[in-house]
């Protein structure tokens, strides 16, 4: 593993939006170790909206947690809006997700039983903002994802599109330099999935830099970039 | 049903080690329950139990009637004509004699000795726990008590010698009033131990070295050496048709006594306060029992639920399969049923074997069949309803969890999100306090409500245990509670007439003395109230504290017209202070006020009246001082005080002797003492239980609200934040445990006092206990509790966590 660096700032370094050197990552399991990641390079530059494509288990969503800094590499470099992230502690790695990262998941992730406007707050409170700045924040959002007149509904309450424009909606509250979506659409009808991907496509064009899992060709399609992994590695770029 | 059976021998194969967990979580909570159950309701009928097998006497009956001739019995005809009054089913006869045992105190011997007549009856037949009864015929066997065995460490078959005192010292001890001879000059009379016997009027009392009864033949052949060749002191044990008649008896026995000077014990009265022992011995215990019941009801409860999830992803793909919605719920319940039978079996063995101990403290005292009692209606219920209980949570738990899974839910149109989120906090805070305060991914809310009425229980519990408890220490470590403020109780006149000038002096040279702090002296006489004889004292302090009057409501009289009356005639009376009662003695009737209830300066301290000097003077009563209340300073010791006082009494001219007698805790102090430790063992235990409702609740909260709690690790909250989530949690369950926990913790621990005070009755102080130190014992009880917990939040897995369909 590579040595961490000396410093714990949180600031915006130069150069791409993440760079990824030689990650491994080695899952132990019952049977035999499962090899995760088996050197993988990466670069995206900010602005880019990469698609990460591959069959299961090729290590997509490993490489995504690993950049998100929910899961470390066991050798390589990871470097995310100009910060080695790789070797940091957990309080160091939630400290830079706060300010750079947003994630959208699959499966939504909502907060149960809070409403749709504290499920953006709590974040964006997270952040250092004060609630009533959190709440502006949150309600622009909302209004801005077409969520507007469902603030203070519970996730429940919500069909599967809804939910998951909330939930983007909340990646972008601390307004990271990068949002992370591992398989946006997954659990989404076509349009929902739709509905998704437009709304990945205006951030992008706004000039978010976006890095998505997905099976789909037809999502995949509507990023600027595709990667395809194989088995633990990039099998082309 | 063949496919449920079918189905209930592979789950009992398979999954034979949690279903192993689940029987032996219900064998101990029956067994802990159960125990509790059959104990409390033997310890409760044990007294009634012994009453009735031994043909427990209602009333001692101890006539003082002038001495008749050497070798005569002059009271044989009383004992006759009481005998033949209609009432009265039969009368055993005893006697009080001088005696002592080589080797062993004096208070080792009962109060009274069986003779002849004793034996002849149905009154008073102690049960025969070990050996067998002593032979009426031989006086050279003796029964002992349980407790005599254990204090001495004789064994049956042994052999003790029995001293007694000629008759020419007994007669000159009766007839002039001189003392006996230090070392008995009668014969000796070795008798063997043949048995172990067991009555109301034998027992054990807490203190007591046991007691060692010789037989009925031993009073009978050395008659002269106990009581002299006058043989006047004999008393009754008297056994009535009817309890109620009791009253009657006390009016009859004075009316055919030739001087109407009768000493007439109520043991019907002795009854019921022991009784009131043994139920409060027996609450105690239910109310442990009850507690481990619900402490039972949580574990297994939590127990039989995971066994069903665990078991119901299977059977859903049997029902694919045509297995219906019934059938699965079935399938489900039979096997922790089948575990909950045999826990349930085992757990009642175990309460059978565990009924060898019980029923302790006093109840044991009085159980008239100690050793191993099967209590088959609390054992055999107990079984069918632990298997119902956990048959009927399986089969609910099933309904719900199949019919989750079966049917599409809709969504709450109406759900509302989180309040605790609004509240303008830290996100840390405001994450901890939505743990503690709301169900989360719990729709029953049973694992937040189940940690808050852990929290609120525990602390409420521990407060009102812990107050109640201390209530008792200190009625237990301060006799003057019950009326006992003195340390010696003097007796003037024994056997002589005595000259009512004397005594009054040689109390007030008494109180010269610097270990005493108070004298009183009493005058006593019997009045009558609404027709029925009534014990009636006269109080006058000589010096210092006044001891001997205490008054548990009320205060003590100060004027000729005011009485206090002791708490079981002011019931039989319906009089309370500041109501007039009429007591008429030989100068005709009086009217005085009731300035108090309280307790008498007697061994039965509760029956009778106390009026002043001025008062017992105005009822033409005879003003002789026959006893005192000595009261000594903390820590002298009354043994060694009494010679000293019997001297200085001596040098006023004209002095008689007088019996000083250091007075020991009253009995009740004895009975409370024995439940002491119960309230302290269900504080302790309650204590547990919150520590594990607690405990459990922050562990599943971190547990059921991990996906939250990655959630949030996700959008940037730190580890550090995440733990003190947690320890928000505990902090909020603490704070609402003290809350409500306290404040009806000590409310109802003062209650309970209050209630037991009462009915003792107890001169009430409302019990205090160091509340203030409840606040850091619990807020650092639950954060530790919440250490491991946050830790775990701490540290979960994300990725993992994160992926899973939510």
């Amino acid at each position: 593993m590579s040595a961490a660096p000396e410093t714990t700032d949180v600031t915006l370094g130069a150069g791409g939006a993440v760079r990824v050197r030689g990650a491994r990552r080695t899952f132990t399991a019952d049977l035999a170790p499962v090899r995760a990641l088996r050197g993988v390079d990466l670069d995206v530059a900010p602005g880019e909206f990469v698609a990460l494509m591959g069959p299961s288990g090729c290590g997509k969503s490993t490489l995504l947690n690993v950049v998100a800094g929910l899961d470390a590499v066991d050798d390589g470099t990871v470097e995310v809006a100009g910060q080695r992230i790789d070797g940091r502690d957990e309080d160091w790695l939630a400290r830079f997700r706060r300010t750079h990262v947003g994630i959208v998941f699959q499966f939504f992730n909502l907060l149960d039983g809070v409403s749709a406007l504290d499920n953006i707050v709590l974040p964006a409170m997270l952040h250092g903002l004060r609630r009533r700045a959190a709440e502006s924040r949150a309600r622009d959002l909302l209004d801005l994802l077409g969520l507007g007149d469902r603030t203070e509904q519970v996730p429940a309450v919500l069909s599967g599109g809804q939910r998951q424009r909330l939930a983007i909606a909340r990646a972008l509250a601390n307004e990271p330099s990068l949002l992370l979506a591992d398989e946006p659409t997954g659990a989404l009808d076509s349009e929902g999935g739709l509905e998704v991907l437009e709304l990945f496509r205006r951030l992008h064009a706004d000039g978010q830099t976006i890095v998505m899992v997905t099976h789909s060709p037809d999502v995949a399609a509507g990023a600027s970039r595709v990667v395809r992994m194989r088995d633990g590695r990039i099998e082309q770029d | 049903m063949p496919p449920i059976l079918r189905w209930t021998r592979l789950e009992l194969r398979r999954r034979r080690r949690g279903l192993l967990v689940l029987a032996l979580l219900v064998a101990l909570s029956c067994g802990a329950v159960l125990t509790a159950a059959a104990g409390a309701r033997r310890g409760d009928s044990a007294l009634d139990r012994l009453l009735g097998r031994t043909g427990a006497a209602h009333a001692i009956v101890n006539p003082f009637g002038p001495p008749g001739p050497p070798g005569s019995l002059p009271d044989a005809r009383y004992w006759e004509r009481v005998r033949a009054l209609p009432i009265v089913e039969d009368v055993a006869l005893v006697v009080d004699g001088n005696l002592a045992v080589d080797g062993l105190p004096s208070t080792v011997l009962p109060p009274w000795l069986p003779t002849a007549d004793a034996g002849r009856g149905e009154v008073e037949r102690p049960v025969v726990l070990a050996g067998r009864a002593a032979d009426p015929a031989r006086s050279d066997e003796a029964v002992v008590t349980a407790e005599f065995l254990r204090s001495s460490g004789r064994e049956l078959g042994d052999v003790v010698t029995l001293r007694t005192y000629s008759p020419a010292s007994v007669d000159a001890q009766a007839t002039t009033g001189d003392p006996l001879p230090e070392q008995p000059d009668g014969p000796a009379v070795p008798v063997t131990i043949v048995g172990v016997v067991r009555s109301f009027a034998v027992a054990d009392d807490l203190a007591s070295p046991g007691l060692l009864i010789p037989s009925p033949a031993f009073a009978e052949r050395y008659r002269s050496e106990l009581v002299g060749t006058a043989a006047t002191w004999r008393a009754g044990l008297v056994r009535l048709h009817d309890p109620a008649d009791l009253e009657t008896l006390r009016r009859e026995v004075i009316r055919l006594s030739a001087t109407g000077d009768v000493e007439f014990t109520d043991q019907l009265a002795r009854a019921q306060r022991t009784s009131g022992v043994l139920d409060f011995e027996s609450a105690c215990l239910l109310a442990l029992g009850l507690a481990a019941a619900a402490a039972a009801a949580v574990l297994v409860g939590q127990a039989v639920q995971r066994t069903v999830a665990a078991t119901l992803p299977d059977l859903r793909v049997l029902g694919a399969a045509g297995m219906t919605r019934g059938q699965a719920v079935a399938a489900a319940t039979a096997a922790p049923t089948v575990a909950a039978l045999g826990g349930a079996l085992l757990g009642a063995a175990g309460a059978a074997v565990a009924s060898a101990g019980l029923p302790f403290g006093a109840a044991g005292r009085y159980e008239p069949a100690p050793g191993v009692d099967v209590d088959v209606a609390v054992l055999g219920g107990g079984v069918l309803v632990a298997i119902a209980l956990v048959a009927a949570t399986a089969a609910a738990a099933a309904r719900l969890r199949h019919a989750g899974t079966a049917r599409v839910v809709p969504a709450p149109a109406a759900a509302r999100p989180s309040a605790v989120a609004r509240v303008r906090l830290p996100v840390p805070a405001v994450l901890g306090a939505r743990f503690a305060l709301e169900p989360g991914g719990d729709p029953a809310g049973t694992g937040a409500r189940a940690s808050l009425a852990g929290a609120v229980v525990g602390v409420l519990g521990v407060l009102a245990a812990a107050t109640f408890a201390a209530g008792v220490t200190d009625a237990v470590e301060h006799p003057e509670r019950f009326g006992t403020d003195f340390a010696l109780i003097g007796f003037f006149g024994l056997g002589t007439p005595a000259d009512p000038r004397t005594a009054p002096a040689m109390l007030a040279a008494m109180g010269t003395d610097p270990a005493v702090t108070g004298v009183t002296a009493m005058v006593s006489g019997t009045a009558t109230a609404g027709g029925v004889p009534l014990a009636v004292y006269g109080a006058q302090p000589v010096s210092g504290s006044a001891p001997g009057l205490v008054a548990t409501s009320g205060r003590p009289p100060a004027a000729a017209d005011e009485v206090l009356l002791g708490p079981v005639t002011a019931r039989e009376l319906d009089a309370a202070p500041g109501r007039v009662v009429e007591l008429a003695g030989p100068a005709g009737p009086a009217r005085l006020r009731v300035v108090g209830i309280g307790f008498l300066p007697q061994v039965d301290n509760l029956t009778g009246a106390l009026v002043t000097a001025g008062g017992f003077a105005a009822l033409g009563l005879e003003q002789t001082v026959r006893y005192s209340a000595v009261a000594l300073a903390p820590g002298d010791d009354p043994a060694a005080a009494v010679p000293r006082l019997q001297a200085i009494g001596a040098t006023v001219p004209g002095a008689e002797p007088i019996g000083l007698f250091p007075i020991g805790p009253p009995p009740q102090v004895q009975e409370l003492a024995t439940v002491q430790v119960l309230p302290r063992v269900l504080g302790v235990f309650l204590g547990v239980l919150a520590v594990g409702a607690v405990g459990h609740g922050l562990a599943t909260a971190v547990r059921r609200r991990g996906h939250d709690l990655a959630v949030l690790r996700a959008l940037g909250m730190s580890p550090r934040q995440t733990r003190t989530a947690v320890h928000t949690h505990a902090a909020v369950l603490a704070v609402a445990g003290l809350a409500v926990g306290v404040p009806l913790g000590i409310a109802l621990g003062r209650t309970a006092w209050r209630t037991v005070a009462e009915t003792t009755p107890i001169v009430h102080v409302p019990p205090a206990v160091p509340w203030a130190l409840a606040v850091p014992a619990v807020l650092a009880a639950t954060a530790l509790l919440a250490a491991l917990p946050a830790r775990r939040a701490a540290r979960l897995p994300l990725a993992e966590l994160l992926r899973r369909e939510g």
